[in-house]
C-alpha cells in the first residue's frame, strides 16, 4: 500500500519528462510585432500631454494678462494726456486775463 | 547562422528579422515556463507577449555576464510571479478561482498516459512558495540544469538543491491528500 502510493509519487514527479512543449498560437508573434511596431512609433504619453497643456495655458495667461496691464496703461496714459490738456487750457486762460 | 549574442545586438539594432529569430528560438520555453506558473493558455500568451516586448526594449542593456538563455528565463520567471500577484490582487474570488483552474489544468504537451499525473503535479505545485515552485518549475518542467537553475535565480547550486527537497517534501504532503481521490477515480 505503501509502496504503491511511494511509486505513484514518483511517477507524479516525472509525469512532465518526455512530454512536448506547449506551444502558443501563431497569431502571437502578429500581436508582439504590432506592439513593437506601435512602440517603435513616437508615442506622447499623457505626462506630456498634460505637460504640453499646462505649458500653453501658462503662455496663454501671460499674453493676457500682458494685454489687459498694456490695456489699463494705455487708457490711463490718455486720462493723463487729458488732465494736462486741461491744465494747460486753464493756464491760458488765466494769462488772458492780464490781456 | 547568427548565436544568441549576436541577436540580442541586432535586437538592440532594432533588426526585426533578428526578433524574429529569437521568437522562434525562444517562444516555446517562454510560453511554456509561463503556462507552468499560469495553467490558463491567455495568461500564458500575455505573459509571452510582454516577455518578448520587454526583451525588444531592453536588448541594448544586455550584459555578457549571463547567457542569454539565463537572462531570457529571468525575465519569464519574475514576469510570470508579478503577473500572478497582480492578479491575485485584482481577483475578489481568488480563492475559488484558483482551486477551479488547479483541478481543472491539463498541459497540453503532456503524454496521454501522464495526464492524469501531471494533473495531480501542478495541482500540489500550488501550495508551493514561489521559490520552491520556480526552482521545480525550472528543474522539472523545464529539465534545466541545476546549475543554470541556479544562475537563472541568481542564487547557489547548494540553495537550488534544498528549494527542491523542501519542495518535493511539501509536495509529497499535497500529493498525499489527493492519493484517496486519485485511486478513487481509478476504480
Amino acid at each position: 500500500m505503501s509502496d504503491e502510493k511511494e511509486k505513484w509519487m514518483e511517477e507524479v514527479f516525472q509525469s512532465m519528462s518526455g512530454g512536448q512543449r506547449a506551444k502558443p498560437r501563431l497569431e502571437l508573434f502578429s500581436k508582439i510585432e504590432n506592439q513593437i511596431t506601435f512602440s517603435k512609433a513616437k508615442i506622447v504619453s499623457l505626462r506630456q500631454w498634460k505637460l504640453a497643456a499646462a505649458a500653453a495655458a501658462f503662455i496663454l495667461l501671460i499674453n493676457t494678462a500682458t494685454l489687459i496691464y498694456y490695456n489699463q496703461s494705455n487708457q490711463m496714459n490718455e486720462e493723463e494726456v487729458a488732465v494736462v490738456d486741461t491744465y494747460e487750457e486753464s493756464i491760458i486762460n488765466f494769462y488772458q486775463i492780464y490781456e | 547562422m547568427q548565436n544568441d549574442f549576436d541577436l540580442i545586438q541586432a535586437i538592440s539594432n532594432k533588426e526585426e528579422q533578428a526578433f524574429a529569430t529569437l521568437y522562434n528560438l525562444y517562444s516555446e520555453k517562454i510560453y511554456n515556463t509561463a503556462l507552468s506558473y499560469t495553467k490558463k493558455e491567455e495568461d500564458a500568451e500575455e505573459i509571452t507577449q510582454n516577455v518578448f516586448i520587454k526583451i525588444y526594449k531592453s536588448a541594448a542593456t544586455f550584459k555578457e555576464n549571463s547567457s542569454v538563455n539565463t537572462w531570457i528565463y529571468r525575465i519569464v520567471v519574475n514576469t510570470s510571479l508579478n503577473y500572478l500577484k497582480k492578479k491575485n490582487r485584482l481577483t475578489l474570488f481568488k480563492n475559488s478561482l484558483t482551486n477551479a483552474q488547479t483541478i481543472d489544468f491539463e498541459h497540453p504537451g503532456v503524454l496521454l498516459e501522464n495526464k492524469e499525473n501531471a494533473a495531480a503535479l501542478y495541482q500540489a505545485m500550488d501550495a508551493l512558495p514561489n521559490n520552491q515552485k520556480t526552482a521545480f518549475i525550472l528543474s522539472y518542467i523545464e529539465e534545466l540544469p541545476r546549475q543554470e537553475v541556479a544562475n537563472i535565480m541568481e542564487t547557489s547550486l547548494k540553495a537550488v538543491e534544498s528549494l527542491l527537497q523542501r519542495a518535493k517534501k511539501n509536495m509529497r504532503s499535497e500529493l498525499e491528500k489527493i492519493y484517496p481521490h486519485r485511486r478513487k477515480s481509478k476504480k
